[in-house]
């Protein structure tokens, strides 16, 4: 994988397979609903609602991990964890980091979806 | 196979379900645990891939729900690496294993056919054990039979003994008695007619009761032969045994009841028949209760007494021409209190022992009864005693 890529592709293909088609299909499903969950992770943030926090949190953990963009999993992971402990502070502060990570993902989706 | 899969994630859904398709099963999705229990009211299904960590109702809950419904459902736990220790809670619960998220789509789908076998494996077992209680709840009830036919056998023979005593003391005085009126009709003046008649009148009286006696001590002995040869007891004689020389004896027995009645005996005996081990009270026993049947059964025509060697075994039959046996009772002449039919029709005479004597004595020889006829034409009542079998006794 090179420095800047964000998905790991061949992680991805791991999981499936190595089924090409179907990893571009995922692709589609999580560039359609992540957006919203991530907004939702927000104001759940915002909000101060725990367990909210640490189940939206947690799926954006694993359709991360599926699609193969370890590090934003990694800070969903992070989130969830401290939503778990109750530690909502270090929750949002996770939340700014998880962002980068989401943006750099969206990114390469978008260039990807592009060529 | 019918999978249902349950997930919040519409990723996961999407790939188990697509992957599941793939590989030959029939799957549905459920996006949480109450579209699960849902689903599970109305649907069969053969395993259920299970997400741990759903909002709503949990996996842990789902499980326990899914299991109310079904206790054998094999499901797998779909888990992320934090919550290991609820996976394994939920296998304590029931589940058969746990997967981690992402799922490895072979190593998903080698688990979900383990369970699959594994489920069906317990199933079959349960059902084989099954079958283990029911067996050994019928050895018990024959067992419980065979006890209480014993117990039934001990009874007769006991009654019958019992019987037997005190009707030989009635048949000997009776006897005796007869005999003493017999000597006395012809000292009574026969100016005294009405003595004679009182006298004559007790001789009769006293030879109904011997013959009455005699029957049921003829009877009594049926009973007792019976139930020995059920219970196994009865004492046999085996000898190297010629079925020619049974027959002969049992001709000349019979020859004056047959011709008494006018009808034709025929007897035919192939040459050389080789000798059986055998009982020959018994054989004769058997032969002389047929010829008996065929004599108290036929008003005209002919007896007809065979016996040849077919292939290795000896075929002894006993044929009439009397009136047959109606089809209704063909089937049961040989059990137990089966009473043939006046002129073997349907008016029951004697107590229905005699042919089941009959089919014991023949089980005892490796051989088999069986009876053909055909009412109005006459009965066939055929031996069938295999050759080698009756050497083995």
């Amino acid at each position: 994988m090179k420095d800047q890529e964000q998905i790991d592709r061949g992680k991805a293909l791991h999981w499936l397979d190595g089924d090409d088609k179907m990893f571009a299909r995922i692709k589609a499903i999580f560039n359609k609903n992540i957006p919203s969950q991530v907004d939702q992770l927000k104001g759940f943030l915002d909000a101060g609602d725990k367990a909210s926090t640490e189940l939206i949190a947690h799926t954006i953990m694993g359709s991360s991990a599926m699609l193969g963009a370890s590090a934003m999993s990694d800070r969903a992971r992070e989130i969830e964890r401290s939503a778990i402990e109750g530690d909502m502070d270090s929750a949002r502060l996770s939340f700014s980091v998880f962002f980068d990570e989401y943006e750099k993902v969206m990114v390469e989706l978008t260039e990807e979806g592009g060529k | 196979m019918n999978i249902l899969v349950v997930d919040d994630d519409e990723m996961v859904r999407f790939v188990l379900t697509e992957k599941l398709a793939e590989s030959g099963f029939s799957a549905t999705a459920a996006c949480d645990g109450r579209s699960a229990v849902a689903l599970f009211h109305d649907t069969s299904f053969d395993a259920v891939l299970l997400d741990l960590k759903m909002p709503g109702m949990d996996g842990i809950e789902t499980l326990k729900e899914l299991r109310k419904h079904d206790p054998d459902i094999p499901v797998i736990m779909v888990t992320a690496f934090g919550d290991i220790a609820t996976a394994v809670e939920a296998i304590k619960l029931g589940a058969y294993d746990f997967v981690e998220k992402p799922p490895q789509v072979s190593r998903m789908m080698l688990t979900l056919k383990r369970a699959i076998e594994k489920a069906t494996l317990e199933r079959k077992v349960r059902d084989l054990g099954k079958s283990v209680e029911e067996s050994a709840a019928l050895k018990q009830a024959y067992q419980k039979l065979r006890e209480l036919d014993l117990a039934k056998n001990t009874f007769l023979s006991s009654v019958s003994h019992e019987l037997r005593t005190p009707l030989t003391s009635i048949v000997g005085y009776a006897d005796v008695s007869r005999k003493k009126i017999m000597k006395l009709i012809p000292e009574v003046s026969p100016d005294n007619p009405k003595n004679i008649k009182i006298l004559r009148q007790v001789e009769a009286n006293l030879e109904f009761l011997i013959t009455e006696s005699e029957r049921l001590t003829g009877l009594i002995e049926s009973i007792l032969d019976l139930t020995a040869m059920e219970a196994g007891t009865a004492e046999w004689k085996w000898e190297p045994l010629s079925l020619s020389e049974v027959i002969e004896n049992s001709a000349v027995d019979y020859s004056p009841k047959l011709k008494e009645k006018g009808l034709e005996f025929v007897v035919s005996v192939e040459d050389e028949l080789p000798l059986i081990k055998g009982d020959r009270h018994r054989i004769s026993q058997v032969l002389s209760h047929l010829l008996s049947n065929a004599v108290a059964f036929t008003e005209q025509g002919r007896v007809t007494l065979t016996a040849k060697k077919v292939k290795n075994k000896i075929l002894l039959s006993v044929a009439d021409t009397g009136r047959g046996i109606i089809a209704s009772r063909q089937g049961i002449v040989f059990e137990k209190f089966s009473q043939l039919g006046d002129g073997l029709t349907d008016k029951p005479k004697g107590v229905g022992l005699g042919l089941s004597i009959c089919r014991l004595i023949v089980g005892y020889h490796g051989g088999k009864i069986e009876v053909e006829s055909e009412p109005d034409k006459g009965s066939v009542f055929t031996l069938l005693l295999p050759v080698e079998e009756v050497m083995k006794v």
